[in-house]
């Protein structure tokens, strides 16, 4: 194995650790249109991407999500199953209630 | 911090060693709360604001602003993982609108007010209504998210200063059933068991208990269990499927209210077909019989229909007069109420009784907002008393609570209208033993009971309160049948003073609007469902004028003469008036069995399960080698029941009652409301998240599909629900993330649109008993608009 490629492998090792240490970490922020209706942006470091597509079956993420079919993102903790509790959707077109200054 | 690897490997060493020894670890400060990391942030820990589950979460400051915050990977409660409320606690204190300087009344607009002049306001109007009126005319509503010593402030002030009782907590709303329910059988409130359980049981039951939105970091551990071991099953039962539902093995949809039948139908399960514990049963077991036929706390015709002061009467039975009773509640017959099949019941029996299998029972609002909420609760319990099947690891009947100091602050300070730190102003001895601890003379402790959160609202509507004060939580939102309190308190001679962050629906109907320090804008301190006390340091400055609910508190007291109850020589509590209470709080649950470790022990730890006894904390209640207040030989032991039945819990013959408002021809569904994942309560909080807000806008009307194909009602229409007190426009959803039976709907709670308010609908009934309100049952109809 060259020491690039150990590299690599160390780095992704680190991120699977503290994927797992700190629950669902953004690995990048996300800023993905994907089923081409809904622009989300970057969300709070830290926090859990958002479903970036419209969810028609709750129950339904791991199907694409385990494996990455249809180019779906792969889950790097596919031992949770309630996908829901972090993973969340955003109506775009929605009045703020008021301004947050974070 | 900065720890070399050696360094750090000797304090987890340490670390492992002492908490197989069972003494609090972290004594080398690794808690997280020392030092900056490279890009400059100091890292914190808290509670989470939220729920009652009481996540840890580590906040990040810098230059004075929270600039992150993130699950606490070393709190025992998440282990690092959070709810996406959690994720976004970061901006909860940073809504545009915060609220920076007293405003006070006048010319019928709110004008900015020096706190000087605020507090004096409120002095004066308090002091004259008491010289007038009587401790009667005065009143505060507070809250299970109170830190612990503002809930400990508000009490010594109410009850000590003001020798006025009209102190109650919006847990009235939320849990006061099950603390009712857990006094009258084990003689001590709060849960037996705490969250290990989850890892233990083998069958989960959740009663009416959503918790994949509303305890969702529990939930998961509920799911993690389920998902490494293939033999655990979970029942769910509701009135409606649920994301919770999701990883249910049997799901029992049941008729609103006739959780009673099924319950008891359980029960005489477990009897006849021989799965009653008999030995635990002998030993440890008495049996209770109370009036069957209870008001409903109704008004009618102007008219209370003795809810307001009803008291129990109970005497004591033997096991066969019980067995006579549920014998009436057969599987055929519960199942002719509730509409659940006889054969499932029979089924979820034999799993619950199941001697191989340890089994816990989850439940919060479904049973606790319920015009029988004690019984319910009772109910649950008995089912748990007849199998033995409690205080154990994975065994017990575990009542989840919604704040997030539900237990810490307003039943273990007791800031009930009926309660005080240990015990209840009725008793003699429980008022001088708080009496001599607050060093008051004798006598000065009100022995009448004051006014309950419903009866509060309607005492203001006559006239009765003349003085009110609302803290940290959202009456005038909250409230059930909430259109006519909010009419009684716009009326002359009503004096309303709301303290909170954020303009709500009740600032906007005070008097006096106090901005208020929030979360980690001050140090607090707060107890979860699992007895753990988890403590904070303040991390940033509030905005502008803001101060602590405590400061408010203590301010107002000491202009009304009381500010004899605040001194203290605080050279010996550090400097810290938080450490000066809690550490005289403490003396109430000294040996009583709700012992508290030292102030500064809590700043190190994530939290410790009381009792807390020579350092070390109590995973089991009741239970011999866990609890240090049972003793060799013993096996169990309720010692809260000492003195009345010699140690032994009771079980409790709860007939089933049919509910106060029915659906009929002009009002043909059930409402049910609730709350969402996404949202806090009322709102104030999350809604200013602009992330939570994109995913939950506004409140919706969950529908069942046949029922709307009825009214020709798709997802996405505008339908408007009605009841007798009100009504709502809203977005109907079908096939969503709530699935009501047929012949119910559901609404969340938090949107403050007042076209969307739920309450505008509810009713006002409550359980005599617990004086609980029932958010979850009234009738409607719905109209495609
Ligand atoms: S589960 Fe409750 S305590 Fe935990 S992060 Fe979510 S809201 Fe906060």
């Amino acid at each position: 194995m060259s020491k690039r490629s150990i590299n690599i492998l160390l780095a992704v090792f680190i991120l699977v650790l503290s994927v797992s240490v700190y629950g669902c970490i953004t690995i990048r922020k996300q800023a993905a249109t994907a089923g081409g209706a809904i622009l989300i942006p970057g969300t709070l470091e830290g926090a859990p991407p958002f479903i970036p597509h419209d969810v028609e079956d709750e129950q339904a993420c791991p199907d694409c999500h385990r494996l990455g079919e249809n180019e779906a993102v792969i889950t790097p903790h596919p031992d949770r199953v309630n996908c829901v509790q972090c993973h969340i959707t955003q109506d775009m077109s929605v009045k703020p209630f008021v301004e947050n200054t974070f | 911090m900065q720890l070399s690897r050696r360094k750090f490997l000797k304090a987890a060493a340490a670390a492992a060693a002492l908490s197989a020894a069972g003494v609090s670890t972290d004594i080398l400060g690794l808690a997280g709360d020392a030092g900056a990391d490279p890009g400059g942030i100091r890292w914190t820990k808290a509670p989470c604001r939220f729920c009652g589950t009481g996540c840890g979460v580590m906040i990040g400051v810098k230059n004075g602003r929270i600039v992150a915050t993130r699950g606490d990977p070393q709190s025992p409660v998440n282990r690092g993982l959070n709810c996406i409320k959690g994720y976004f606690l970061a901006k909860i204190q940073y809504g545009k609108d915060r609220l920076t300087m007293p405003l006070i009344r006048k010319n019928g607009g709110m004008a900015e007010a020096s706190w000087d002049e605020a507090l004096d306001l409120i002095a004066s109007r308090y002091s004259e209504a008491l010289d007038r009126y009587g401790p009667e005319s005065v009143a505060m509503f507070g809250s299970g998210q109170w830190t612990i010593w503002e809930g400990y402030a508000a009490s010594k002030f109410v009850k000590g200063g003001m020798r006025s009782n009209n102190l109650d907590p919006n847990a009235r709303f939320c849990m006061a059933s099950a603390v009712a329910a857990f006094m009258r059988t084990f003689g001590k409130d709060e849960p037996m068991g705490c969250y290990d359980d989850f890892e233990y049981a083998d069958t989960f039951f959740t009663w009416g208990a959503n918790m994949a939105e509303m305890h969702p970091i529990l939930y998961s551990r509920l799911t993690d269990r389920k998902m490494k071991f293939i033999h655990v099953r979970h029942v769910d039962l509701g009135t409606q499927v649920t994301r919770t539902s999701s990883s249910a093995d049997i799901m029992i949809l049941f008729k609103p209210q006739t959780d009673l039948a099924v319950a008891n139908a359980m029960a005489n399960v477990l009897i006849s077909e021989g799965y009653v514990n008999e030995e635990f049963v002998s030993r440890h077991v008495a049996f209770k019989k109370g009036l069957q036929d209870l008001p409903y706390g109704l008004e009618i015709n102007g008219k209370n229909d003795g809810g307001a002061g009803f008291r129990d009467k109970a005497g004591t039975v033997d096991f066969e007069e019980y067995k006579r009773f549920v014998s009436k509640y057969t599987p055929e017959y519960a199942s002719r109420l509730s509409g659940v099949p006889a054969g499932k019941i029979v089924e979820i029996a034999r799993l619950f009784g199941d001697p191989a299998r340890k089994t816990l029972s989850l439940w919060t609002m479904g049973m606790n907002q319920h015009t029988r909420g004690v019984w319910i609760n009772h109910l649950v319990y008995n089912l748990h008393l007849l199998t033995g099947k409690i205080s154990g690891p994975g065994n017990g009947p575990f009542s989840l609570t919604g704040q997030p100091s539900a237990c810490g602050t307003a039943r273990e300070v007791g800031t009930f209208a009926h309660r005080l730190p240990r015990g209840v102003v009725m008793n003699p001895a429980h008022r001088a033993f708080a009496e001599k601890i607050w060093k008051l003379p004798p006598g000065t402790i009100n022995p009448k009971p004051g006014y309950h959160s419903v009866e509060m609202a309607r005492a203001f509507d006559r006239g009765d309160i003349k003085c009110l004060w609302v803290m940290c939580n959202n009456y005038f939102q909250a409230l059930p049948n909430v259109l006519r309190y909010r009419a009684g308190a716009k009326k002359e001679g009503r004096f309303l003073v709301v303290s909170d962050p954020y303009p709500t629906r009740s600032t906007e109907l005070a008097d006096v609007v106090l901005p208020t320090a929030m979360w980690v804008e001050k140090a607090g301190a707060y107890g979860n469902a699992e007895r753990r006390t988890q403590f904070w340091e303040k991390a940033v400055d509030p905005p502008g004028e803001s101060k602590s609910d405590l400061w408010q508190i203590i301010e107002v007291a000491k202009r009304m003469g009381y500010g004899r109850l605040f001194e203290y020589n605080l050279a010996e509590y550090d400097g810290k008036m938080e450490k000066a209470l809690f550490e005289e709080y403490r003396k109430f649950g000294k040996g009583a069995g709700k012992d508290l470790a030292p102030f500064d022990v809590y700043s190190k730890v994530r939290g410790l399960r009381w009792p807390v006894v020579d350092g070390k904390e109590t995973l089991w209640r009741y239970r011999e080698g866990y609890d240090p207040y049972v003793k060799k030989g013993q096996g169990f032991y309720f010692y809260g029941n000492k003195k009345k039945t010699g140690g032994r819990a009771n079980i409790w013959l709860c007939p089933y009652a049919p509910p106060p408002e029915q659906p009929d021809k002009e009002y043909p569904l059930w409402l049910c409301t609730g709350r969402v994942l996404e949202h806090w309560h009322s709102g104030t909080m999350t809604q200013r998240v602009p992330e939570l807000h994109r995913a939950v806008p506004e409140a919706f009307l969950s529908m069942n599909a046949d029922d709307a194909a009825g009214l020709g009602i798709k997802t996405g229409d505008r339908v408007r629900v009605r009841t007798r007190r009100g009504e709502v426009t809203l977005r109907a959803v079908i096939d969503g993330r709530n699935k009501p039976q047929k012949g119910l709907v559901f609404m969340p709670w938090f949107d403050e649109e007042t076209t969307r308010m739920a309450n505008n609908l509810t009713l006002d009934a409550y359980d005599p008993i617990s004086k609980q309100a029932d958010f979850k049952k009234c009738a409607c109809r719905v109209e495609k608009v």
